[in-house]
């Protein structure tokens, strides 16, 4: 589906950011590698302050004389991430969350670009954009 | 539900809202109460009572009563209510902007804009303490000061319009009361919803008694305000011909009035403008809102070459805007706001075409599935329109642009300068000499540069020329302050 308005965007980008949060709840659980569980909480919790700010933000900043059409930017593009499963190793597990981490970054590069608009937000996008990099850094130097 | 005459009896099932005076909610004594429609889905939603002369009389003396106390508050005790109410707003920010969707039709986008603009007024209000500083002079004769002071005056009203019901008031209202002012406002009873839930915000933050009061109704009881010898001004906001008989009426008995009418805006596109960058802003600008704001975009003028290229962009950004129910994130525009705006909306369109205008894309049989009965029209555009056209020069107030031509900037200003509004107009050009050149010489009170919409902040006026305004000062802004206070002159010396 086409995302065209600036509310369908943050309605997706909070669902994004869902998925992220129960992802790696879930992967705590993964008692393999008990040492990578503190990291994963940790993720989890930046994905909620990541949501709350989205939400005031852009709470803050919407602008009804500011508001444009947005077209090009399609959610099945950034859905389908990986689910986890108890029957998953370590390995496959990493492997989902950096595939998670990359397809995350290139939303939050994408839609911030759509929502010029509506700068305060966009500059959000950015910043988070640059936060999901950071993360895929840190899972990739997991092993 | 098949939908009579909006004045009926009182019935069951449906709530029926009710005034706020004196501090507490009160159900209206009128037996005659009219429908609030929801526009998307033709659901009565509630009840309005069309309130009493004794109710509003009582108002208003409640709002007298309250004036003297509330006046010798300090403005910075004024301002913490400000700050509290704001908090409340931001609380309850999805609340309201959810009931003024479906109240008005207007998108999920629309609504939390209105409200945010709305905030941004008490916010402004707040600074009261700053604002309402007056200034003084030592010594301008041997051993004598001469100081001027703001005071406020009694108490003030608002007539606020069907399109913004949320953020209207508060052009006025934190202003009027931070002042030290009381106030009273009077919804339009077609779409009373969203300010009766501020209300009970405002009841929360708990202003004393008297000091804002809610009373629903129609014209009549505007009359009623109108000609109250007791009240001290009147800030209304709707058509020119009611801005002109509210400034009218209001003046004749003594009242500063400040009464924002109608609009019909132009949008000039010179040669020189980026297409694909400025097509979202014109889009927002006529179609936003379903064309119901009087900053809309209705006549977009292109300057020579430019009339082909933009003319396809036009109908093809019209033709992919997404018309449904508001409150789906995925909608891009709503419905009108009545059968009735519809149905003038409708009737324009026939008029537009009788007078030879080119119908190039047509909105006037869309279906949206869901919402059968919804007054839905779509995006709608006309080539080949003239200023001097019905549809070219009179308000629309709906989804309807109007496509013209001009060979330069002298002749369009013509042609802007000839209708007889001036609330608004925008230039979309990259060039800085023929901006400043249109900032300088346009008759219209709110100009935008490379914007659709050029709506003023908090901080400034929401300006208006010619038949789009009566009246000296405007609503927000340094204007507020000084409608809503008066000068003290004191001279002083010592033995």
């Amino acid at each position: 589906m086409e995302l065209k308005t600036f509310s369908a965007v943050l309605k997706f980008t909070l669902q994004l950011e869902d998925h992220t949060t129960q992802f790696y709840q879930d992967a705590t659980s993964n008692d393999e590698y008990p040492q990578t569980k503190q990291t994963f909480l940790t993720f989890s919790e930046s994905s909620k302050k990541r949501k709350r700010t989205l939400e005031k933000t852009a709470r803050e900043s919407v602008d009804h004389s500011l508001l444009e059409p947005i077209s090009g930017l399609f959610e099945e593009q950034y859905t389908g991430s990986p689910l986890l499963s108890e029957s998953m190793s370590h390995a496959d597990v990493l492997a989902a969350a950096r595939k998670l981490e990359e397809t995350m970054q290139k939303f939050y590069t994408d839609a911030g670009e759509k929502i010029g608009f509506i700068p305060a937000v966009s500059r959000l996008y950015k910043r988070y954009s640059q936060e999901r990099a950071k993360t895929l850094a840190t899972l990739q130097g997991l092993s | 539900m098949v939908q009579t005459t909006r004045t009926q009896e009182r019935r069951t099932g449906v709530p029926t809202i009710e005034n706020y005076i004196n501090g507490h909610w009160v159900e209206s004594k009128s037996t005659r109460t009219l429908e609030v429609v929801n526009p998307a889905t033709t659901e009565v939603l509630a009840q309005v009572p069309v309130s009493t002369k004794e109710e509003v009389e009582e108002a208003i003396q409640y709002a007298i009563g309250a004036f003297e106390e509330w006046r010798e508050n300090p403005p910075l005790t004024r301002a913490r209510y400000m700050f509290t109410l704001k908090n409340l707003m931001e609380e309850h920010f999805e609340e309201v902007s959810r009931i003024l969707v479906q109240e008005h039709g207007k998108t999920i986008d629309e609504a939390r804009g209105e409200v945010r603009r709305a905030i941004e007024c008490v916010e402004h209000a707040a600074g009261i303490p700053t604002l309402m500083m007056g200034y003084n002079a030592e010594t301008i004769a041997p051993g004598m000061d001469e100081e001027c002071i703001l005071q406020p005056l009694g108490v003030f009203c608002c007539l606020p319009p069907s399109n913004f019901p949320a953020m209207i008031p508060f052009w006025f209202l934190p202003y009027a009361v931070a002042c030290g002012n009381t106030y009273i406002v009077k919804p339009s009873s077609e779409v009373p919803l969203s300010m009766n839930k501020m209300f009970e915000l405002i009841d929360e933050a708990d202003f004393p008694p008297g000091v804002i009061n809610l009373v629903n109704g129609t014209r009549e009881v505007a009359d009623v305000l109108l000609e109250s010898k007791d009240l001290k001004g009147v800030s209304f906001v709707g058509s020119t011909p009611v801005a002109r008989y509210v400034y009218a009426k209001a003046t004749s008995t003594g009242k500063r009035a400040q009464c924002q009418g109608g609009a019909k805006n132009f949008l000039v596109v010179m040669p020189d403008a980026p297409l694909d960058k400025i097509m979202p802003a014109i889009m927002n600008s006529v179609y936003g809102c379903a064309g119901q704001r009087c900053l809309a975009g209705a006549n977009i003028v292109a300057i020579g070459d430019i009339y082909e290229p933009l003319k396809q962009k036009l109908v093809e950004a019209a033709k992919s805007i997404k018309v449904g129910n508001g409150l789906d994130e995925s909608v891009q525009m709503g419905p009108l706001r009545s059968k009735q705006a519809k149905e003038k909306v409708l009737s324009y369109i026939e008029t537009g075409m009788k007078e030879g205008a080119k119908l190039i894309l047509d909105g006037r049989n869309i279906k949206v599935e869901g919402h059968e009965n919804g007054y839905f029209i779509g995006p709608t555009i006309f080539d080949q329109a003239d200023p001097k056209m019905k549809i070219g020069s009179e308000e629309i107030f709906g989804p309807v642009m109007c496509i013209m031509r001009a060979k330069n900037l002298d002749e369009v200003l013509q042609m802007i300068h000839q209708n007889p509004h001036g609330n608004a107009a925008s230039i979309f050009t990259q060039s800085g000499k023929l901006a400043r050149e249109f900032k300088h010489r346009v008759q219209a009170g709110d100009v935008g540069i490379n914007l659709g919409i050029a709506a003023p902040v908090a901080l400034f006026p929401f300006s208006g020329w010619k038949e789009s305004f009566f009246g000296d000062l405007h609503g927000q802004g340094f204007d507020a302050i000084n409608f809503f206070t008066e000068r003290k002159v004191v001279v002083s010396r010592w033995f």
